[in-house]
């Protein structure tokens, strides 16, 4: 009985918080807010579970178990990620037919940036995350571009991500009212409801981290990118943050959207911002 | 096993307002069945009870231990509460049929999927469903 009810206490918040988030605001109707946004968003998370420090929530599942965290502190000794990561060292300073690296594309020759992607792209006037830029680097090379899903995706972002560990998520929204309008896209998308199953992605990440759904742990929606990409067992291998928006969609009977597609960029973007100021921790292993 | 929760395959996204077509009959239906139900013989219940049991932990079905503990199921979920002592908390059955049709109506923030509105279920299915639930 006791743990129904705070079942239903904590839904009921979360749909306070989803609902703060979600409804159009009754006086400023036409007024994105990215920064009460996030800080609504995080001290939910905060509020919900004031024993888990706050650099931990980007540890995914991990976070809300100590069972859990033990044995992945145990795994981390010889983790999972490991080959990935050494094989997107090396493709990293192998050299493209023209000569060219992936250094050349990125600010800093790509090294320690994770944190700020995806970024706000004002000649495009659209969101560009880590992966489409690496494969847009690929192409402007005179190279085939890669599957955003795993692999050598995979392994690049790992390696992207490992040289960043520790930095703070530094997610800009530029006053232009397109890249608002992505952040505001991306939040709604991520607070829809959809497939026969009638999930949003709050439903499980929001509503619910900590619940078990079966045997699996629910990640909390706060820094739930910073680790990306992932180790899974269940996949055995790695898999980008575009695996997982599809993975995440196709499991619970929504249809899923393609890799990149406008819409998961903006869900990226949203997920990303109001993680603001918590470290990037991936690489990441899971059971 | 990723798959944990639900089957894999992907259907495509039902509208919101079929519930204005699966309405208007679902009272008749459920008052009928019950009655069916009622008047079945001890046997014809029991198979009742044995499908419905199937019909709730099967994957590609109810799927209901993905969030309920169950007795007789495993790895059950923990975002539902537990299922039992249900036929004192919801003597009516109609009750326990609506909360598998749409919990949203009850409640418009549950996670619980609406599987009579969104026809993961039939009414036929449900109502096996719920002689299993009265028997937990
Ligand atoms: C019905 C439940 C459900 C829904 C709906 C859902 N997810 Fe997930 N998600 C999971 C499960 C289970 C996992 C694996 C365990 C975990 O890490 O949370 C997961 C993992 C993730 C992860 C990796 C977290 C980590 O640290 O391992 C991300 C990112 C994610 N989901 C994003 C999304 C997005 C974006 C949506 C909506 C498009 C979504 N999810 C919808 C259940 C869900
Ligand atoms: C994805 C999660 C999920 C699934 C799957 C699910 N439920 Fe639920 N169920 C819930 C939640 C959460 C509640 C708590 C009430 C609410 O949210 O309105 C609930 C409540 C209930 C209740 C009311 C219990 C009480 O003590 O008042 C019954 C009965 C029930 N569910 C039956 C089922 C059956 C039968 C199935 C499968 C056919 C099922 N549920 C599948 C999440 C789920």
């Amino acid at each position: 009985m006791k743990a129904r009810a705070s079942i239903l206490l904590g839904s009921l918040s979360a749909a306070l918080v989803a609902f703060a988030l979600t409804s159009p605001r009754v006086v400023a109707a036409d007024k994105v807010d990215p920064v009460a946004d996030a800080r609504a968003f995080q001290n939910f998370f905060f509020q919900k579970f004031p024993t888990v420090k706050h650099e931990d929530f980007v540890n995914g599942p991990y976070s809300m178990n100590e069972d859990m965290k033990r044995q992945w502190q145990e795994k981390e000794e010889f983790p999972p990620y490991e080959f990935a990561l050494d094989a997107g060292k090396e493709m990293f300073a192998t050299p493209f037919k023209n000569g060219k690296t992936y250094a050349d594309c990125f600010p800093n020759g790509g090294i320690g940036i994770r944190q700020n992607y995806p970024y706000f792209d004002d000649k495009e006037g659209k969101v560009v995350t880590l992966e489409l830029a690496l494969n847009r680097c690929r192409e402007a090379n005179g190279e085939a571009p890669y599957s955003y899903v795993k692999d050598e995706m995979a392994s690049l972002t790992a390696y992207m991500a490992f040289t960043s560990r520790g930095k703070p998520m530094d997610i800009k929204i530029p006053d232009d009212p397109r890249a608002l309008a992505a952040f505001e896209n991306g939040k709604r998308y991520f607070y829809t409801r959809r497939g026969q199953m009638n999930f949003s992605c709050a439903s499980c990440h929001v509503q619910s981290p900590g619940e078990r759904i079966r045997a699996e742990i629910l990640a909390p929606a706060l820094g739930i990118l910073n680790a990306m990409p992932i180790y899974r067992s269940e996949w055995s291998g790695m898999g980008t943050t575009s695996r997982r928006f599809v993975t995440c969609n196709s499991q619970t009977r929504a249809v899923p959207l393609e890799p990149q597609a406008d819409e998961y960029r903006d869900v990226e973007y949203f997920l990303s911002y109001v993680a603001n100021g918590l470290p990037i921790s991936g690489p990441g292993a899971r059971p | 096993m990723e798959r944990f929760y639900f089957a894999i395959e992907i259907i495509d996204i039902t509208p919101r307002n079929d519930a204005l077509t699966a309405f208007s009959r679902t009272p008749v239906l459920f008052i009928l069945l019950a009655i069916a139900a009622g008047l079945a013989s001890p046997a014809w219940a029991q198979s009742a009870v044995a499908d419905g049991q199937k019909l709730a932990f099967d994957r590609g079905k109810g799927n209901c231990l993905t969030c309920h503990v169950i007795r007789g199921g495993d790895l059950p979920g923990t975002i539902g509460p537990e299922l039992r002592d249900l036929k004192a908390k919801y003597p009516d059955r109609n009750e326990l049929a609506a909360i598998i049709f749409d919990e949203t109506k009850r409640n418009p923030q549950t996670m619980m999927p609406p599987f009579g509105r969104n026809r993961i279920l039939t009414e036929q299915e449900i109502s096996a469903i719920v002689d299993f639930l009265q028997t937990l």
